[in-house]
């Protein structure tokens, strides 16, 4: 039983530590963007187009056929119930407030997150985060900052993207392959949404795109002496990734919506 | 006559302690002045590779105050020891290159950053020494596709290019021929001249015979030895 209790208490010590350096980089990462550094600024504007470009522009072939499926699937199966449910009350419930941002940060964190931590994890086995150093630059600056600003920006203007073509384009392909009635829509969107819906999205964005960036950079800048350490940390990363983006989630919407 | 000048780097009470092993070795005082060119010769070779890597700033020593300049370095504070790596030179198997840059930007990547211009191009002298060193029809390539020494010489070239106040090298002869005509070799010479100090790890005779002073390096016991 004592040993129980004290594994129990060493693990609940590190995780709280875990969260406290991951307060601690966010709180380093956020008090330099604003105003972002003179100094490098044109080698950091190009990382952040980089990592905007990987995030966002890439994700877009798999966020948009996402999208449709999950909004025709939502018209299809809320318009099969009685007339007493508002259809597009129902689509903008559930996916402008919780399946959009949700789903955005998975894909995300599935493309993205491993791929910054990995490359993390190799900057820091094979020293290149020391190479950066003797050249007199702040890696918190041209490495962490960059991807935290091109992170951010690419899940909130993904979170836009599988909003309208989850709604739009899964209100097309069900008018135009369906016999299903959806008359009446868009006016019940236009009812439906207020301007809370669109603040929420774009807040979830903002704190899934921070804590999914921070999170990756912890586990990828996290001291290695080998390789096989790089799969660990990189799974480890999104597991954390995903769970903490549920919590947020849940707590943005019980802020909001309760 | 002793020379009253600053030492570049100046390490008091320095024991050293490896990774894993911490404690062993005595108090010493380590300086490193203007010109000078200064052999490590240490048994086991990864004492003088940690050598390098402390005085380099990249590692903490067991005990030591550090100086550079004149004034004290905190080695805890990665951010303090910027402007200190910016001045330092390090040449070593470890030193890495930025895998998803090409070879151009590496050699560019300080002038990058504090030039805030991305349009620059490598200078003469780095252009004649990519010349010389075959480098200069990879210059837009990865570093991955460089062998062994060639991306040491690579990592020499850039490291020359900071006009740094002191370099570090880890075993030179594996890269650099000890020729007048090895134009890598004869510009560490003008360097020299010009007031850069010298650090190298080594157990080449041809190399060692070249310093002015050596350190030998035994059981984390750091002996010095004028020549």
């Amino acid at each position: 039983m004592e040993n129980f209790v004290g594994a129990l208490g060493r693990k609940t010590i590190r995780s709280v530590n875990r969260l406290m350096d991951l307060f601690a980089l966010t709180y380093r990462l956020t008090a330099i963007v604003v105003p972002l550094p003179r100094t490098g600024r044109a080698l950091i504007k190009r990382v952040i187009v980089e990592q905007v470009h990987f995030t966002a522009v890439q994700a877009l072939p798999v966020i948009i056929p996402v999208a449709l499926i999950t909004g025709s699937m939502l018209i299809v199966q809320f318009s099969q119930l009685s007339g007493q449910v508002d259809l597009g009350k129902l689509v903008v419930l559930l996916v402008l407030r919780e399946i959009g941002p949700l789903a955005t940060a998975i894909i995300v964190i599935l493309r993205s997150a491993t791929a910054v931590t990995i490359e993390m994890s190799y900057m820091r086995v094979l020293h290149e985060i020391d190479a950066l150093e003797m050249a007199g630059i702040d890696p918190l600056h041209t490495v962490c900052l960059p991807r935290l600003v091109g992170i951010t920006s690419a899940i909130v203007s993904l979170i836009l993207v599988f909003d309208l073509m989850a709604i739009i384009g899964g209100y097309a392909i069900v008018k135009g392959t369906t016999m299903l009635p959806v008359e009446g829509f868009f006016q019940q969107i236009a009812k439906g949404v207020v301007g809370a819906d669109i603040a929420v999205g774009i807040l979830k964005g903002i704190f899934f795109g921070i804590t999914i960036t921070v999170t990756c950079l912890y586990h990828g800048l996290a001291r290695k002496s080998q390789i096989t350490q790089v799969p660990v940390a990189t799974s480890r990363a999104a597991v954390d990734c995903f769970f903490y983006c549920l919590v947020i989630n849940i707590f943005i919407s019980f802020l909001f919506y309760v | 006559m002793e020379s009253t000048a600053i030492p570049i780097i100046d390490i008091t009470d320095l024991a050293l302690g490896p990774p894993g092993m911490p404690g062993r070795g005595g108090s010493l005082r380590l300086t490193v002045v203007r010109g000078d060119v200064i052999a490590i010769i240490a048994d086991p070779p990864v004492d003088g590779r940690y050598l390098l890597r402390i005085l380099a700033t990249l590692e903490q020593p067991e005990r030591g105050e550090y100086r550079f300049n004149g004034k004290i370095i905190d080695l805890m504070d990665y951010r303090r020891c910027l402007a200190v790596k910016r001045q330092i030179g390090y040449v070593a198997p470890d030193a890495g290159m930025i895998s998803n840059r090409t070879l151009r930007e590496n050699l560019l990547l300080t002038r990058f950053y504090s030039e805030n211009d991305l349009t620059i191009d490598i200078d003469e002298t780095v252009d004649s020494l990519c010349r010389e060193a075959g480098l200069l029809q990879m210059l837009n390539r990865r570093p991955s596709v460089l062998s062994d020494s060639e991306l040491l010489k690579a990592i020499t070239i850039r490291e020359m290019g900071k006009a740094p106040a002191v370099m570090l090298i880890d075993r030179p002869e594996n890269f650099i021929k000890i020729d007048e005509n090895d134009r890598i070799f004869s510009h560490l010479k003008n360097m020299v001249e010009f007031g850069t100090a010298v650090v190298f790890v080594s157990h080449n005779r041809k190399m060692t015979g070249l310093a002015n002073r050596q350190l030998i390096l035994t059981d984390g016991e750091i002996r010095t030895r004028s020549v």
